[in-house]
C-alpha cells in the first residue's frame, strides 16, 4: 500500500481544491458539479447504476476481454508457429490500429443492431491488438541459446513451445493484457454511446442530454473504478502466474 | 579385429569434415575421435569452429563433406548431453526444476524428474539450493546446475562448451577441482571445448589443438588428478606444448 501513499494524497488534495473551487466560485453544477455533489449522485441512484447499468457495462467488457484473450493468445501461437501466417497477418493487424475505433463502430450497428454483440464487438476491435501484438512478440523473446540446448536435447517443437517459449512469453503477454483491460472500458463507453437500453455510458448519455452532470460524473467514477479493478486483476494474475520476473533483484 | 568393438570402437568419430559457414571455410579436413570414457578436449583461439564442432556433433548443423558417427550412428539431437556456453538455465524455474528439465525433454514426468534431480544435488556440491531461482545462484553454482542437467540426461556421451569460460579466475580453479573430482567418479566420456591451455591440460587425456584442422597432443599424465598440478613442471610442459600447437608460443 505504501506505493500508492503519494498518489493517493495527490488525488485528494486536487478532489478538495475541486470541491473548493466549486463551493467558492459561481460555477453553475451543469458546468462543473462539485465531487461531494457527484457522489451524492451516485448514492441517490445507487438502485439503477449498480444493478442495472454497472453489470451491462461490466458483461459488455468482459465478453470481449475475454474473447480477445483466448482468440489473441491462440493466434499469437499460430503466427510464431507458421512463419508464412506470421508475415501475412503481423502487418495487418499493426495496421489495423490506423483505424479510427470511433469511426468504425457504428458499422457494428448495422452487423448486429443495439445488441449486446454490437457492445462486445468494439470492445473486441479495441482489446485485440495489445493482447495479440504483445504475445507474439514475448513467444519470439525466448533465449535463442536455451532454445539450440532443447533442440541439442531431442525436444520436440511442441516441448519447445510448452517448456520454453510460452514461460518466456508471459510477462509479455500480462503486458498486452494490462493494457487490454485499461483500454477495454473505453470501447464499452464508445459501444455504448451510439446508441443502447442500459449500461453506465448509456446512462452518463441519457444524464448529460438533461444537463445533469452530477449524475454524469457518478457514472464516469464507476467507469474508472471498472477499469481499475480489471486492471488490478491482470496485475493480480501476472504476479500469481509469472511471479519470478518480481524477483528479479537478489 | 581382436578387441571387444564395445570397447575399442570410438563414442565420436570425425573423419574428414569440411564446414563452411557465408561461404567462409570453417572446418577443413578435421579429423578426430574420441574413446570411450576419455576426457578429451579442443583449444583454439576464438571463431575456429569448436562450436561448430559441437552443433555438427549434436546434429543441429550438417558438414559439407567427411563422416561423423555418434555411438555408432549418424548425429542426431537427443543421442549426446550438451552444456552450452552460458548455463542456459530457464529463469522462471527452480534449481531443481531446472536440473529436471533434461528427463522432461526424454518424456519423463515432471515429479518423477525433479526427484532424481533432488537426489544427486548433494553430490554436485548444489545441497541447500534446491528452491532457488537462477537469479539467486552465483555463476559457478549455476554452472553446477547447467552440468547436473546434462548429466542427468543419462547420455554415456557429454559435450562442455567452455562450461567455466564466463567463471572469474578463483570460482574456475573451483570448478576444475570439482569437475576433476566428480568425473571421476561419473565415468562419462567428455568432449571439453576451452581456449584455456592450462585447463585443457590439466582436466585432458588428449587435446586437440585447432586451426581448420586438428593436431593432437597427448597429456599422458596419471589420475586421479588435483588443481594442484597446476604448477607440476609435467603439467606445464604439457601446457605448453597446447601453446605451440595453437601457435601462441
Amino acid at each position: 500500500m505504501r506505493q500508492y501513499g503519494a498518489a493517493g494524497t495527490l488525488l485528494l488534495a486536487l478532489l478538495l481544491i475541486w470541491e473548493g473551487l466549486c463551493r467558492w466560485l459561481p460555477v453553475p453544477t451543469y458546468i462543473l458539479p462539485a465531487p461531494s455533489r457527484a457522489l451524492a449522485a451516485l448514492w441517490q441512484w445507487r438502485g439503477p447504476l449498480f444493478l442495472e447499468h454497472l453489470p451491462v457495462t461490466a458483461l459488455e467488457i468482459l465478453l470481449g476481454l475475454g474473447f480477445s484473450v483466448l482468440a489473441g493468445v491462440a493466434m499469437a501461437v499460430a503466427m510464431h508457429l507458421s512463419p508464412l501466417l506470421n508475415r501475412a497477418l503481423y502487418p495487418l493487424i499493426i495496421a489495423s490500429q490506423t483505424i479510427p475505433i470511433v469511426a468504425i463502430s457504428p458499422v457494428f450497428l448495422f452487423w448486429f443492431g443495439y445488441t449486446l454483440t454490437q457492445k462486445v464487438a468494439v470492445v473486441i476491435l479495441i482489446t485485440f491488438f495489445p493482447v495479440v501484438v504483445n504475445t507474439c512478440d514475448g513467444l519470439r523473446s525466448a533465449d535463442p541459446e536455451l532454445l539450440e540446448w532443447m533442440r541439442a536435447a531431442g525436444a520436440s517443437r511442441r516441448q519447445m513451445l510448452r517448456m520454453v517459449e510460452v514461460p518466456a512469453a508471459l510477462p509479455a503477454f500480462f503486458t498486452g493484457l494490462k493494457v487490454a483491460a485499461a483500454v477495454s472500458v473505453t470501447g464499452a463507453v464508445i459501444a455504448e454511446w451510439l446508441g443502447g437500453q442500459a449500461g453506465l455510458s448509456v446512462y452518463g448519455r441519457r444524464a448529460a442530454n438533461n444537463l445533469k452532470s452530477p449524475e454524469l460524473f457518478a457514472s464516469v467514477l464507476l467507469l474508472s473504478l471498472l477499469g481499475i479493478a480489471l486492471f488490478g486483476l491482470a496485475a493480480w494474475c501476472e504476479r500469481r502466474f509469472a511471479s519470478y520476473t518480481d524477483r528479479k533483484t537478489p | 579385429m581382436i578387441s571387444s568393438p564395445v570397447i575399442s570402437s570410438p563414442m565420436i568419430s570425425i573423419d574428414q569434415i569440411d564446414y563452411a559457414y557465408a561461404g567462409a571455410s570453417v572446418l577443413r579436413g578435421l579429423t578426430l575421435h574420441v574413446l570411450p570414457g576419455e576426457f578429451v578436449s579442443l583449444v583454439g583461439p576464438s571463431g575456429c569452429g569448436k562450436s561448430t564442432i559441437f552443433k555438427l556433433i549434436t546434429g543441429l548443423l550438417a558438414p559439407a563433406a567427411g563422416s561423423i558417427r555418434v555411438l555408432g550412428g549418424p548425429p542426431a539431437p537427443g543421442r549426446v548431453g550438451y552444456m552450452p556456453q552460458r548455463d542456459c538455465l530457464m529463469p522462471w524455474r527452480t534449481a531443481v526444476e531446472n536440473a529436471a528439465a533434461g528427463l522432461e525433454v526424454q518424456g519423463v514426468t515432471p515429479a518423477e524428474a525433479r526427484d532424481q534431480a533432488r537426489a544427486l544435488f548433494a553430490d554436485f556440491g548444489l545441497a541447500g539450493s534446491e528452491a532457488k531461482f537462477p537469479h539467486q545462484l552465483s555463476g559457478g553454482m549455476r554452472q553446477r546446475v547447467a552440468f547436473l542437467r546434462t548429466v542427468l540426461g543419462g547420455h554415456p556421451v557429454l559435450l562442455l562448451d567452455e562450461p567455466f569460460g564466463a567463471l572469474d579466475a578463483l570460482t574456475r580453479a573451483q570448478m576444475q577441482q570439482w569437475l576433476l573430482a566428480l568425473w571421476e567418479r561419473l565415468g562419462k566420456t567428455v568432449l571439453f571445448i576451452t581456449h584455456d591451455a592450462e585447463e585443457a591440460a590439466l582436466l585432458s587425456d588428449r587435446v586437440y589443438a585447432l586451426h581448420g584442422d586438428a593436431v593432437e597432443i597427448p597429456i599422458n599424465l596419471p589420475r586421479p588428478r588435483r588443481y594442484g598440478m597446476v604448477t607440476d613442471p609435467a603439467l606445464l610442459e604439457r601446457r605448453a606444448a597446447i601453446l605451440r600447437e595453437v601457435g601462441l608460443l
